[in-house]
Order: structure tokens, then C-alpha cells, then sequence
């Protein structure tokens, strides 16, 4: 199961990008099962991934992101532009991520606990202190804050790619991330 | 200008995504159904009559739920929660999936005709990704060559996904419950192997500790010294970086005839190059075997069963956890009159919850659970009445959870 990582690859991780619909390399198969299998094969490990940094920990990134593509399989027929799926997930995604947040703020109160964030000293999943240190600042931020780094230094979208998956302006975008920046090197008191 | 907090933020983040590797995220179902019709308009009664019915449903599930939460022995306060499942892999037949909670099988494991578990489990830190060791029947071999390996990961539901054959293998074969480890990643497997058994003339005692990479498939071994004892070494033990190894060994001069025989606990550091293991390793615990390292590597949790390892008479078996730094040692539980008394233990990824094997009173082959919330010290006894009652054979049963 465990293969050689194209990430972990000297200089850092490929940017994710958008694969089999987002540049029409593939074309598109007419059957939405094998859309939509063809989409998560391309495109499932990364949307993981991302909900890992905005949910903390693999079992419920891996729920949300299966929720987003039955999402898409239930919607693709009403999905006027198919180049769109991939945006659809993204947004399907981070819209997901937040209902397991919320769901997790009244399960607190119930005292049900879920799995350790993996920056946690509990997860012991990442061994380095310094970048504990640092997810750990970026849990502590506003949620919008959270999702609109998550998606900028992860997915490296662009200020429009990031507000048509959020709903918001691209204006709300650049100065989310500023104050994020700002608050981050605050905390970590780093220079910005 | 990316400024060094971009940079850094950047490596964080690189780190945490790839707690998640590649092939490691389950398939959609091959059938993903019927894509639903758009919706249509209600007629007005159902307008009104759905909310209340959906409201009513929503209550009805909220008492149910909270029903199945006090039934589930989870943590006191806050804090991790007990792992849902726990898999147990006996010498031959099936893995087996239980629910913790209640005792039920979830799903079994089967091999393809010909390959067959040999009794040990490990889980990785997700502690939904399982390594199991398997043997291909070999004709013409005593015993196999080598030892291969399985992953496999549960669902919310406990149903394992299709096991993928890891590509790297240990050498030769793994002979007690406790000698397979992995690490929180799943990509370094720790063992203790008889080594040199693939041929009837070179059955010998040549036992070595190692680690192997899966992912790259690079190993290091430590040879143990040579004895008449085969068995002597066992109960392998990784921190959670894959750093750090323990494992129990019986001393040289202990011979067959020294009943009962006393193990001692020895560490290594798995960057230590490949070579005799009493030279690289160092003795940290005696009388004891080791059943578990904290995640940070720097405690280990310690069994003493005196007639371990044998068939002796009723005993005593005590469980300990020992700090690594300090040495000192902190008393977990005690088990009087046991039948067989001996260590068998496996941590949780979170390092709360120490699963504990014992054997029923009165029986050699039935046995059950007691969960130790390190934490709290709280001991607890799976499904204390009429649940399901674990299966506690003399040879190897190997258990994660």
C-alpha cells in the first residue's frame, strides 16, 4: 500500500492540481459513476488532505471528503458546467468540514470526544515541536481564517479560486489572510 | 515576497498532509446508486407535517444516542476516546474485528487459499490501519523463508477495506503474538524473527530484532546472542516516530532448566547501525517483559508474569510503567491466581488505554479483557456480563487495537 510519495520528494510537496476535468487533459466519461470515480482517483488524496488541516485528524477528513463526492454524484446531473466539479468539491468540502466542526462544539458539550488533532502531543503523528507549534496556532484562529490558509499555502489557489469555494469576495479573501498572517506571527512572535 | 512565517506555515502544513498517505485513503463504493431526481415542489400539508415528523425523528435519535454513549465505556472526562475496535489475529483461521463496546465481531479477515496469519497484529496511530503478518505455505519448507505483511484499514463501521500486501517483507518468521510492531505512520515495521529458517539443516536459535521501511523497503537487524533457546526473544515494542525499539530477551545464561526463566527489557535506537543487539542496545528493565512504548518513546509499559513462557501454576501477573528518563516505575494493576499467568498487552495510539489479556478464573483456553486508563488509573472489564468472552490459548493471539 505504501508507495514512493512524489511528495516527499527533495523540495517539498507538487502542487496539487487540478487534474482530469480542470485542464480537459482527460476527457470527461459520459457515465456520472465514472466521473466521479475518475474525480476521486485524481483528486481524493489532496481534498483529504486539505480537510485533515481543517478538521485535525484522518478518520473524519476521510468521511467528509466521501460525503463531498456522493455529493457530487447526487448533483452532477443539475451541474451545468462540469469543469466546475472540482470547485463543487472544494467548496463541498470546506461546507462539510464545517458541519463536523459543529457537530463536534455539541458533542463537546455531551462530552464525546473525537480523535486528537494530529498536531496534538496526544496524535504524536507529527514529531516535529516547531510545526506542532505553528498548527496548533493556526487551530486556534477564526474558522474563516483557518479555511482561507488551508486553501491559499496547501492548495496554493488563487484570491478567486479561494472565494468562489468559500462564498466570499476577494476582497474578504486578501484581508482574511492578512489579518491571519498578522495574527500568526503574533502569536509565534514572528516577523511578517 | 514570501516572508519566512509563509515558509514555515507552508512546512507545517506540508507535514500534517502527510500524516495521510498516498493509497492510504479508502476507495468509494464501486456502485455509488441511483443519482437522486431533482426535487419537487411539496404539496402544502407536507410543508408543515415534515418538520414536525423530522423533529420528532431528531428527538427520538438524540435519546437513542445518548442511550448507546452511557453504554459505552468511553473516557471519564474528556481526553481521547477508547478505540472503537480491536482485531485480534490468532495462529491460524481469520483476523477478527470486535466492536469494543460490545463485544460483537464486526467483520473478519480472510487470506486467499494458501496464505495463512501467524498471529500477530499491530496497529498504526490512526488506530483504524492495521499491519498483520501472513506466511505463503511453502512445499518443501519446515518453515518459511520470510515474513509478509498486510495492511488493511477499518471503516466507521469496522468493516476493513480490501488488504493491500505491503511489498517488504521480514526475514524469516515471527514465532510469539507480540513480535510485530509498527510505527504511529505505518511505514516502519519493527520484529523479532527467527532468522535463518527457511531450511530443516538451519533450524537454529539465530533470533534478531529489526525494523524495516516499507515504503522504501531499507531494514537494519540486531542479532541476538546464540542460545539453545529458541523463543528467546520477543514482545517488540516501537515509539511512535519508529525511533526508538524495545523488546524482552532472555538472558544468555538462562537455560531451559531454570524455571521460571526472567526476561529483561532491552532499548535501541533503530538509527543504530546493524550488528550484535547487546551492543547497541541496553538493558532497561530486568525481570519483566516489555508489552508497550509510550508514543514519545520515553516510558515503556512492563509486564512480570513469573511463569510466563512456561506452563507453570497459578501466578501472579503485574503490569508497571516505567519512565525511560528517570527509571522509575509506576504500578498499573495486579492479577492474583491466575491460571497461566502471562503478558499480553497492547497500547492505544493515543497512549491512554493499555488492553490488557487475562485468563478467566478456572480455565486455560477462555480469557477476557481489562482496559487501564493511564490516566486515571481506572481498570475496567470489558462487557463484565454476557458479552462476548476473548479467547485466551496458550500460543500466539495477537491483539490492537
Amino acid at each position: 500500500m505504501h508507495t514512493t510519495n512524489p511528495a516527499d520528494r527533495p523540495g517539498g510537496e507538487p502542487r496539487p492540481r487540478p487534474g482530469p476535468l480542470g485542464h480537459g487533459l482527460v476527457p470527461a466519461p459520459d457515465r456520472p459513476d465514472d466521473l466521479v470515480h475518475q474525480l476521486y482517483r485524481a483528486h481524493a488524496l489532496t481534498l483529504v488532505r486539505l480537510a485533515v488541516l481543517l478538521l485535525g485528524d484522518r478518520p473524519s477528513a476521510e468521511d467528509v471528503v466521501q460525503d463531498a463526492f456522493m455529493g457530487l454524484h447526487r448533483t452532477l446531473s443539475g451541474l451545468r458546467d462540469r469543469d466546475k466539479a472540482l470547485a463543487y468539491l472544494r467548496a463541498a468540502v470546506v461546507n462539510g468540514s464545517r458541519s463536523v466542526l459543529r457537530a463536534r462544539s455539541r458533542n463537546a458539550q455531551r462530552r464525546i470526544s473525537h480523535d486528537p488533532p494530529v498536531w496534538s502531543a496526544e496524535s504524536a503523528a507529527i514529531a516535529s515541536e516547531d510545526r506542532r507549534e505553528m498548527l496548533a496556532a493556526v487551530a486556534r484562529l477564526p474558522r474563516r481564517s483557518r479555511e482561507v490558509l488551508a486553501l491559499r499555502y496547501y492548495l496554493d489557489l488563487t484570491e478567486g479560486e479561494i472565494a468562489e469555494a468559500l462564498g466570499v469576495s476577494r476582497g474578504t479573501v486578501s484581508s482574511t489572510a492578512s489579518r491571519a498572517l498578522a495574527a500568526l506571527a503574533r502569536e509565534l512572535g514572528e516577523k511578517w | 515576497m514570501v516572508s519566512a512565517l509563509e515558509d514555515r506555515l507552508r512546512d507545517a502544513y506540508r507535514a500534517a498532509t502527510q500524516t495521510v498517505q498516498p493509497g492510504a485513503v479508502p476507495d468509494l463504493p464501486a456502485q455509488l446508486g441511483t443519482p437522486q431526481r431533482p426535487p419537487r415542489a411539496r404539496p402544502r400539508w407536507t410543508r408543515v407535517l415534515i418538520p414536525v415528523a423530522a423533529a420528532a425523528a431528531v428527538t427520538a435519535l438524540g435519546v437513542t444516542a445518548s442511550l448507546l454513549a452511557t453504554g459505552h465505556s468511553g473516557p471519564a472526562a474528556g481526553g481521547p476516546a477508547m478505540p472503537r475496535f480491536y482485531v485480534e489475529s490468532p495462529e491460524k483461521g481469520p483476523l477478527t474485528v470486535y466492536n469494543t463496546a460490545t463485544g460483537a465481531v464486526a467483520s473478519t479477515i480472510r487470506l486467499p487459499y494458501g496464505l495463512t496469519f501467524t498471529g500477530q497484529v499491530a496497529a498504526t496511530g490512526d488506530g483504524r490501519t492495521f499491519v498483520a503478518a501472513f506466511v505463503t505455505a511453502d512445499i518443501g519448507q519446515v518453515t518459511p523463508c520470510v515474513t509478509h505483511l498486510y495492511e488493511f484499514r477499518l471503516s466507521q463501521s469496522g468493516r476493513p477495506a480490501p488488504p493491500s500486501r505491503i511489498v517488504a517483507t521480514v526475514p524469516g518468521v515471527l514465532l510469539g503474538a507480540d513480535d510485530l510492531a509498527v510505527s504511529a505512520d505505518g511505514l516502519t515495521i519493527g520484529y523479532a524473527s527467527l532468522h535463518d529458517s527457511c531450511y530443516p539443516n538451519r533450524l537454529t536459535s539465530a533470533e534478531v530484532v529489526g525494523v524495516v521501511n516499507v515504503a522504501t523497503g531499507q531494514s537494519r537487524s540486531w542479532a541476538l546472542p546464540a542460545t539453545d533457546v529458541i523463543g528467546s526473544v520477543g514482545s517488540v515494542a516501537l515509539s511512535a516516530d519508529g525511533g526508538q525499539l524495545a523488546f524482552s530477551q532472555l538472558p544468555v545464561s538462562a537455560q531451559p532448566a531454570r524455571t521460571p526463566p526472567v526476561s529483561q527489557v532491552r532499548t535501541l535506537a533503530t538509527s543504530a547501525p546493524d550488528g550484535p543487539a547487546d551492543r547497541y542496545s541496553q538493558v532497561v528493565a530486568r525481570s519483566a517483559e516489555v508489552v508497550a512504548l509510550s508514543p514519545d518513546g520515553q516510558s515503556a509499559y512492563l509486564c512480570d508474569a513469573p511463569s510466563s513462557n512456561s506452563v507453570g501454576p497459578a501466578g501472579t501477573a503485574t503490569y508497571t510503567v516505567q519512565s525511560l528518563i528517570t527509571g522509575k516505575r509506576r504500578f498499573i494493576g495486579r492479577w492474583q491466581d491466575q491460571p497461566r499467568p502471562r503478558c499480553q498487552a497492547t497500547l492505544d495510539p493515543s497512549g491512554r488505554y493499555l488492553l490488557i489479556s487475562l485468563p478467566d478464573q478456572g480455565s486455560l483456553r477462555r480469557g477476557h479483557f481489562v482496559v487501564a486508563d493511564l490516566r486515571t488509573g481506572q481498570l475496567t472489564t470489558l462487557w463484565p456480563s454476557g458479552g462476548k468472552s476473548g479467547v485466551f490459548p496458550p500460543l500466539a493471539v495477537g491483539v490492537a487495537w
